[in-house]
């Protein structure tokens, strides 16, 4: 080796770690004058420079020691893996084999016995459910039973409550339905007929459609087609009660007037004295009468009957108004 | 004589027709009385 040699190599030893100087490296090798063992130092220290850069903590001596030890210990490893695999795994094997089987037997054994545990409790608790579900059932039939004889007393004591205040109740609307009705006059055409012959006598005790009738207040309207003589008039009104409310004689009517007897709606009979209750006729002086409206007072007109002296001829219309109970 | 009753016609019952001529006879008073008082207050005249 020249000189350039040992600087190249003192470098490439710095570099890879080597902390003695240039000197003590010529002094070594020159010491060792057998060059395998120049290259074996040289390999030891490459060799552990390598394994310090590669985070190797120990000394050099102890990696030397290492590397002289090294095929021992692989040879033991390998005969440490070889028992390993080929006896301790087995073994192990059947050991854990052995144990799981008997754990599997004890986990069997275990799960059989819970779940005879168990069985036994759900039993119990659904026989602890059912009774106490029948209990809640039986209560809440007595409680609804106690509640439906609650709600009905109730009931009964309410309903019974309420004809006595729904019937005056209803009384004073009635009263208060007449009075309005008999002040505010709400007259409707109740029936209208025309003779068919000559008649003395009309008589209307049914409505249009057929029905009878309970009026508080009526007025009539009589139209004869021609001149039928001189006579008397009667109206009587027969109440619900059985009594006759006679409007009396009609004296002095001027036939010859057919254009508009009684057409007027506008004068209450009433009012002139010419309404008489009882079963006798009055005789009212009047000549002229325009109209058959009359009040009712406590009772019901259910008929009315018009009477001439002389003959309505046929074609005769009378009309009757009232106001409806 | 006859009746209308709701628009039918019906022959009047003896009581109905008694009734009927006691107006035919109080007319014929009426007309009467009337005619005496013509006379009377003619008579004075």
């Amino acid at each position: 080796m020249n000189a350039n040699d040992y600087l190249s190599l003192y470098q490439n030893l710095t570099a890879n770690g080597y902390t003695g100087t240039m000197e003590e490296l010529m002094e070594q090798m020159q010491a060792d004058q057998d060059p395998r063992a120049v290259e074996q130092n040289i390999g030891m220290v490459t060799a552990y420079a390598y394994a310090v850069s590669k985070g190797y903590t120990g000394t050099e001596d102890e990696f030397a020691e290492l590397m002289a030890n090294f095929g021992t210990t692989a040879q033991e490893i390998e005969i440490a893996v070889e028992t390993f695999v080929n006896i301790t795994v087995p073994a192990a094997v059947q050991q854990v084999t052995t144990t799981g089987e008997a754990q599997v037997r004890n986990v069997n054994a275990a799960g059989a016995e819970q779940l005879r545990g168990i069985a036994a409790e759900g039993t119990q608790q659904r026989q602890n459910v059912t009774t106490a579900g029948e209990q809640q059932v039986t209560a809440i039939n007595n409680k609804g039973t106690e509640q439906i004889d609650a709600v009905q007393a109730k009931g009964d004591q309410v309903i019974a409550s309420i004809p006595a205040d729904y019937t005056e109740l209803a009384e004073e609307v009635s009263d208060v339905k007449s009075a309005i009705n008999k002040l505010t006059a709400q007259y409707e055409l109740i029936s209208e007929i025309t003779t068919t012959e000559a008649v003395n006598r009309i008589d209307i005790n049914r409505d249009s459609t057929g029905n009878m009738f309970n009026l508080s207040a009526v007025y009539a309207v009589l139209s004869v087609p021609s001149e039928t003589g001189e006579g008397n008039l009667q109206f009587w009104i027969n109440t619900a009660s059985g009594n006759r409310l006679s409007a009396a004689y009609i004296p002095g009517v001027n036939v010859t007037n057919t254009g508009g007897w009684f057409s007027s709606k506008s004068m209450n009979w009433s009012c002139f004295g010419g309404l008489y209750k009882g079963s006798g006729s009055q005789y009212v002086t009047y000549t002229s009468v325009p109209s058959f409206n009359m009040a009712i007072r406590n009772s019901s007109c259910k008929e009315v009957t018009l009477i001439n002296s002389v003959t309505f001829p046929a074609g005769t219309t009378f009309s009757l108004y009232g106001v409806k109970e | 004589m006859k009746k209308c009753v709701n628009g039918e016609i019906y022959n009047m019952t003896p009581e109905e027709e008694k009734q009927i001529s006691r107006e035919k006879i109080e007319t014929i008073d009426d007309k009467i009385a009337e005619l005496q008082a013509v006379v009377l207050e003619n008579i004075g005249g």
